[in-house]
């Protein structure tokens, strides 16, 4: 197997920023994740490996040290908590729980059910409206445990 | 303070440029406590256990990679460092099972720093040891030892240069993992055991160091596998081999070993060994004793040659076993019946080296020696797959070139070392001669050879220049598929000053090997290479002692020390020497010898361990030459197919259970010697053949291998007089070693050539017998893999069967697909001369078109696919170009 077409052609344009080629790893890992199932799996890792002349355990160790970079495929959708000061002073830790609860999916791991992956992040700029989460890319701030139960209830 | 003395401990110490503090301390004696530090390897600093105060300063610094500067006054013992110190170490320790280090790694070098902080781990879990991976047959894994140090990381990388670790996760959940797949297999772990032998805590660990059996002897001695001639420590409880380690020292290996230096030992104690003398009567070989097997020998050998005279008796000795038993052998033939009829297995393999450099410069061995490796700026290497055949070799290449060396490797296949290349000159098989000869074109071209060194030190190059002036570049490109862009871009390099060539039996194993060995030296002379450190060439000769065998004389054309038999002085001194002249006539080669044999002119035959009826091309044609005989005396370790042919097969000690020399590749003579007795009655070789020779009426005297060296020092003293075993402790000579005070001779040539002048030489390329042949679309190059070790007689013996358990088809694929064959499933492979059918791989490390075998395994039959095509002059075989068809079965 090889990286698509269109991630190749993308990558080759990367290169062309960065003085070395494995400088170009993480932003090509990010749009990996993307494109190809929402983590890092080992075909992708073996791939760019081959790609930015590195060795798949390179790479393995460059994905797995960012918590970005998911290791293991995700559930439908995903769930990022915010645990960084603002947010923890806001009770970040109720809505983590809450969060959880709701959709029975351990911190940093994915429900039963498969619809759901909860994680927890570092600030993500939103402190004047925190407690935050960021569902599936978009943001929901000034979050109450009922706001948050409510939004993740009408998610499909 | 820089004004002060320079000091640790209030020691005194004159700084050495780039030193570390850590390195200076252990220079003085003083051991800092460190743990992810390790010689020879780069420092990685991350424990900081090896804190150190230098006054002055305001905080420690790490020893490992603080350079000590003139003036530094430092303390490595300081109540605040303890307590740092203290710190760490719980830090590392703490998270890991209660006692995990202190219990039964208390033998491991982290085990033994907490003990000396009175320390230990403290941790509530359990101890996982079923997280050992056990999917692998040496190498296991415990991460709950693991600490995260990454020495594994750097031996990995800096010392085998396989890059199979790597760290994932961060801060307190950074794990090492191996491979992509956190697995040994299948990664690019080629089971060196390198990690093994840095890991402080036992993590990484192995089969022989599992449970930390304790010793009662440990031996050092030389590996008994390959021509690298690594030194090793064999650790022995009783008549058992527990562990083997690599000498850290060793100028050879430095530490390091190959899977089958480290791990396939277990041949030694395998049952099937040859315990006592077998005669052959009634057509059973039944057991007998030695008595009465040396005085059969005696007598059969003695009426054959006086029935049949001296042309009827010969003899092969064994690369395998010592220089001290090789010059026995050829000794006792010339001596007791006058015959030259003396080779080995040096004939199937570098003999078109031997005949192509003694030629061109005087001397047929290495001119450079290994640590030439280090010093050269360009490497090519030619028709060998070190990484593989030579693992060692191969790793310090990977390292060189890692270090910005550059390398032009010239062969068929995508080998490791291809992956690694500057430039990979892909030729097809069979036609090195009109590449080699298109390279020296090139060069010319560009203008860049050494002018002042060819006009001082060459005579020819005028020849050279009209012969190569009449070879266009085009045609040297089509005839070997090597593109002319890729020619002169290898000729650029080589025009940038001297390189080390190193080649192997893809060059010499072919129809034209003299050949392309002269077009090898050519382009070594013309870049002032031969005679100078860090260049030259470098045939890496197979067997751990296939270079001693032929200083030994085991030539049918030489005496020891490569002195001609034709040569009327020489026959004197010999003469003076042994009280017996040796006979003026050249002898027989192994394949004249077999040819003899199938005429009935050849009555008997002593084969000291070699199997040729597996390694030999024509395995049916030795046979019926081995038939033929009278006499078949076999020694062996096991009954082979060359030794049930035997009248008597007579049972042999086996490296780990003799004495003497071995000498590798690089002309080095180390002491060799036994960790464990020969099994049963099994002998070493130079016994045996003292009490033939005496049966046979020589007053043979020698009590010990070393007074056979002495002999041989006399025997040829402008190679060897200076040598003798109390010399050879440690690293041992390199040859010429002409008298008492000679060190040895790192490099060949450099105040000259022992023939004046080398001289170039150059003939056209001839497409070899086997190329394009209708009906056989494919070249198959036969060879070997890591895994195993020629006949496989040892590596079969061992779990290295596990790691490749059978002989594989290499095969593109693209072909593969073609051909209806699937990877794992069967193929018919067909030549002119034979046939077999063996497991396919798939694999884009061989051309389309190409194929590789290896010839492991008996059952495979390898070589009944190889031809009798040969070089003309060295009578070497073409074990590389083999035309075969393919189907599936
Ligand atoms: S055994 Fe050798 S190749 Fe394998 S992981 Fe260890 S150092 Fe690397
Ligand atoms: S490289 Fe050769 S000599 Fe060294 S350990 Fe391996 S087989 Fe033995
Ligand atoms: S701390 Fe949560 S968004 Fe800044
Ligand atoms: S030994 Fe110096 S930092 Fe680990």
């Amino acid at each position: 197997m090889a990286l698509p077409q269109n991630l190749v052609a993308e990558f080759n344009e990367l290169l062309t920023h960065y003085p070395h080629k494995q400088a170009a790893l993480i932003p090509a890992l990010h749009r990996c994740q993307e494109e190809l199932g929402g983590w890092i799996s080992p075909q992708t890792m073996e791939d760019c490996a081959a790609f930015f002349g590195l060795e798949p355990v390179e790479v393995y160790g460059v994905a797995s040290f960012y918590p970005m970079f998911r290791m293991r495929p995700p559930g439908k959708h995903v769930v990022s908590v915010c645990h960084n000061i603002s947010c923890a002073l806001r009770g970040s830790d109720e809505l983590l729980a809450k969060v959880c609860e709701v959709t029975g999916a351990p911190v940093h791991g994915t429900s039963a059910d498969g619809r759901f992956s909860v994680n927890t992040v570092e600030c993500q700029g939103a402190c004047a409206n925190a407690p935050m989460f960021d569902l599936d890319g978009v943001y929901h701030e000034d979050l109450t445990l009922e706001k948050a139960a409510r939004i993740l209830g009408e998610v499909k | 303070m820089k004004d002060g003395a320079t000091s640790i401990d209030g020691q005194r110490l004159i700084p050495h440029p780039g030193e570390t503090i850590l390195q200076a301390a252990r220079r003085a004696g003083i051991e800092i406590p460190h743990v992810c530090w390790s010689e020879g390897l780069a420092p990685e600093g991350g424990c900081r256990v090896c804190l150190v105060e230098v006054a002055g300063g305001t905080r420690p610094v790490a020893a490992c990679h603080t350079h000590l500067e003139p003036g530094m006054q430092v303390r490595t013992e300081t109540p605040r460092l303890d307590r740092l110190r203290r710190e760490i170490l719980t830090l590392m320790a703490d998270p890991h099972p209660a006692g995990a280090f202190t219990d039964v790694a208390a033998a491991t070098p982290f085990g033994r720093l907490l003990q000396r902080y009175g320390m230990v781990a403290n941790g509530t879990h359990p101890r996982r040891r079923g997280d050992l991976d056990g999917a692998h047959p040496y190498l296991h894994f415990d991460p709950s030892l693991c600490i995260v140090c990454r020495l594994c990381v750097h031996a990995c990388e800096e010392v085998q240069g396989s890059f199979v670790y790597g760290v994932g996760g961060r801060g307190a959940h950074t794990t090492l993992r191996i491979g992509a797949l956190d697995r040994y297999t299948p990664s690019a772990c080629t089971a060196c055991g390198a990690c093994v032998d840095r890991c402080p805590t036992g993590a990484v660990t192995d089969r022989d160091r599992l449970d930390r059996a304790e010793a009662d002897k440990i031996t050092a001695t030389v590996c008994g596998y390959c021509g690298t001639g690594c030194r090793i420590e064999v650790a022995t409880r009783g008549e058992e081999v527990l562990r083997v380690e690599g000498v850290r020292d060793a100028a050879v290996n430095r530490g390091h070993l190959c899977a089958k230096g480290r791990f396939a030992h277990g041949w030694h104690s395998a049952g099937d060994r040859l315990t006592r003398p077998l005669l052959r009567r009634a057509g059973e070989l039944v057991p007998v004793s030695w008595a009465e097997a040396i005085a059969f020998a005696a007598g059969r050998l003695r009426a054959l040659r006086s029935a049949h005279g001296s042309d009827a008796v010969a003899c092969l000795t064994s690369s395998r076993s010592t220089n001290e038993a090789a010059y026995l052998l050829q000794k006792l033939f010339r001596c007791a019946f006058g015959t030259n009829h003396v080779d080995c297995c040096a004939r199937v393999c570098h003999s078109s080296t031997a005949l192509a450099m003694g030629r061109m410069t005087g001397t047929s061995a290495a001119s450079t020696s290994f640590h030439d490796l280090e010093l050269a700026r360009c490497l090519v290497v030619a028709g060998a797959n070190p990484t593989e055949a030579h693992p060692v070799v191969g790793a310090r290449i990977v390292q060189a070139v890692l270090r910005g060396a550059d390398l032009i490797v010239i062969d068929p296949r995508c080998t490791a070392l291809a992956e690694y290349a500057t430039l990979h000159l892909q030729p097809r098989p069979g036609t090195n001669v009109a590449l080699l000869h298109g390279l020296a074109k090139a060069l010319l071209e560009t203008g860049a050879l050494d002018r002042a060194y060819v006009a001082e030190r060459t005579e020819g190059l005028a020849e050279l220049e009209t012969f190569l002036a009449g070879i266009p570049l085009a045609d040297a490109a089509r005839i070997s598929g090597v593109a002319e862009t890729d020619l002169r871009a290898a000729a650029r390099i080589l025009g940038r000053g001297p390189a080390l060539f190193v080649h192997g039996l893809g060059l010499s194993e072919q129809t034209q090997g003299v050949a392309a060995v002269e077009a090898l030296c050519n382009l070594a002379l013309l870049t002032g290479s031969l005679g100078r450190a860090g260049a030259g060439m470098m045939p890496l000769r197979g067997q751990n002692n296939v270079q001693g065998n032929a200083d030994m004389g085991a030539m049918p054309d030489a005496l020891t020390g490569y002195q001609r038999v034709g040569d009327a002085e020489v026959r004197a001194r010999f003469a003076a020497l042994w009280g017996v002249p040796p006979a003026a006539t050249p002898g027989w080669t192994v394949s004249e010898m077999f040819a003899a044999a199938r005429d009935r002119r050849l009555k008997a035959l002593w084969i000291q361990g070699e199997d040729p009826m597996q390694s030999h091309p024509e395995p049916e044609r030795v046979r019926e030459a081995l038939a033929s005989l009278d006499f078949l005396a076999v020694q062996e370790l096991f009954l082979t197919d060359t030794a049930r042919l035997a009248h008597l097969v007579l049972p042999a000690a086996g490296c780990l259970e003799q004495d003497g020399t071995f000498t590798n590749a690089e002309r080095r003579i180390q002491r060799v010697r036994a960790a464990v007795p020969p099994p049963g009655e099994a002998r070493p070789d130079w016994q045996v053949f003292v009490e033939l020779a005496r049966a046979l009426g020589l007053r043979w005297n020698y009590r010990h291998p070393g007074e056979v060296m002495d002999e041989i020092a006399r025997a040829a003293p402008a190679l060897f007089g200076g040598v003798h075993y109390d010399r050879l402790e440690g690293d041992g000579l390199l040859w010429p070693c002409p008298d008492a005070t000679h060190p040895g001779t790192l490099t060949l040539h450099l105040g000259g050539f022992p023939c004046g002048r080398a001289r170039f030489r150059a003939v056209p390329y001839l497409p070899p017998p086997e190329l394009d042949v209708p009906g056989h679309p494919y070249t198959l190059i036969t060879g070997r893999v890591l895994q195993h070790y020629n006949v496989g007689t040892m590596t079969r013996r061992t779990q290295q069967l596990e790691l490749e358990p059978e002989d594989r088809l290499e095969i593109h694929p693209e072909d593969a697909r073609r051909e209806g064959l699937v990877d794992g499933g069967r193929a018919r492979v067909t030549s002119r001369t034979g046939e077999c059918v063996v497991r396919v791989r798939c694999t884009a490390r061989v051309a389309p078109g190409t194929l590789f075998l290896s010839f492991h395994h008996p059952q495979t039959r390898t070589n009944a696919l190889v031809g009798p095509h040969h070089d003309s002059e060295s009578k070497c075989p073409d074990y590389k170009t083999v035309a075969v068809r393919l189907r599936p079965e």
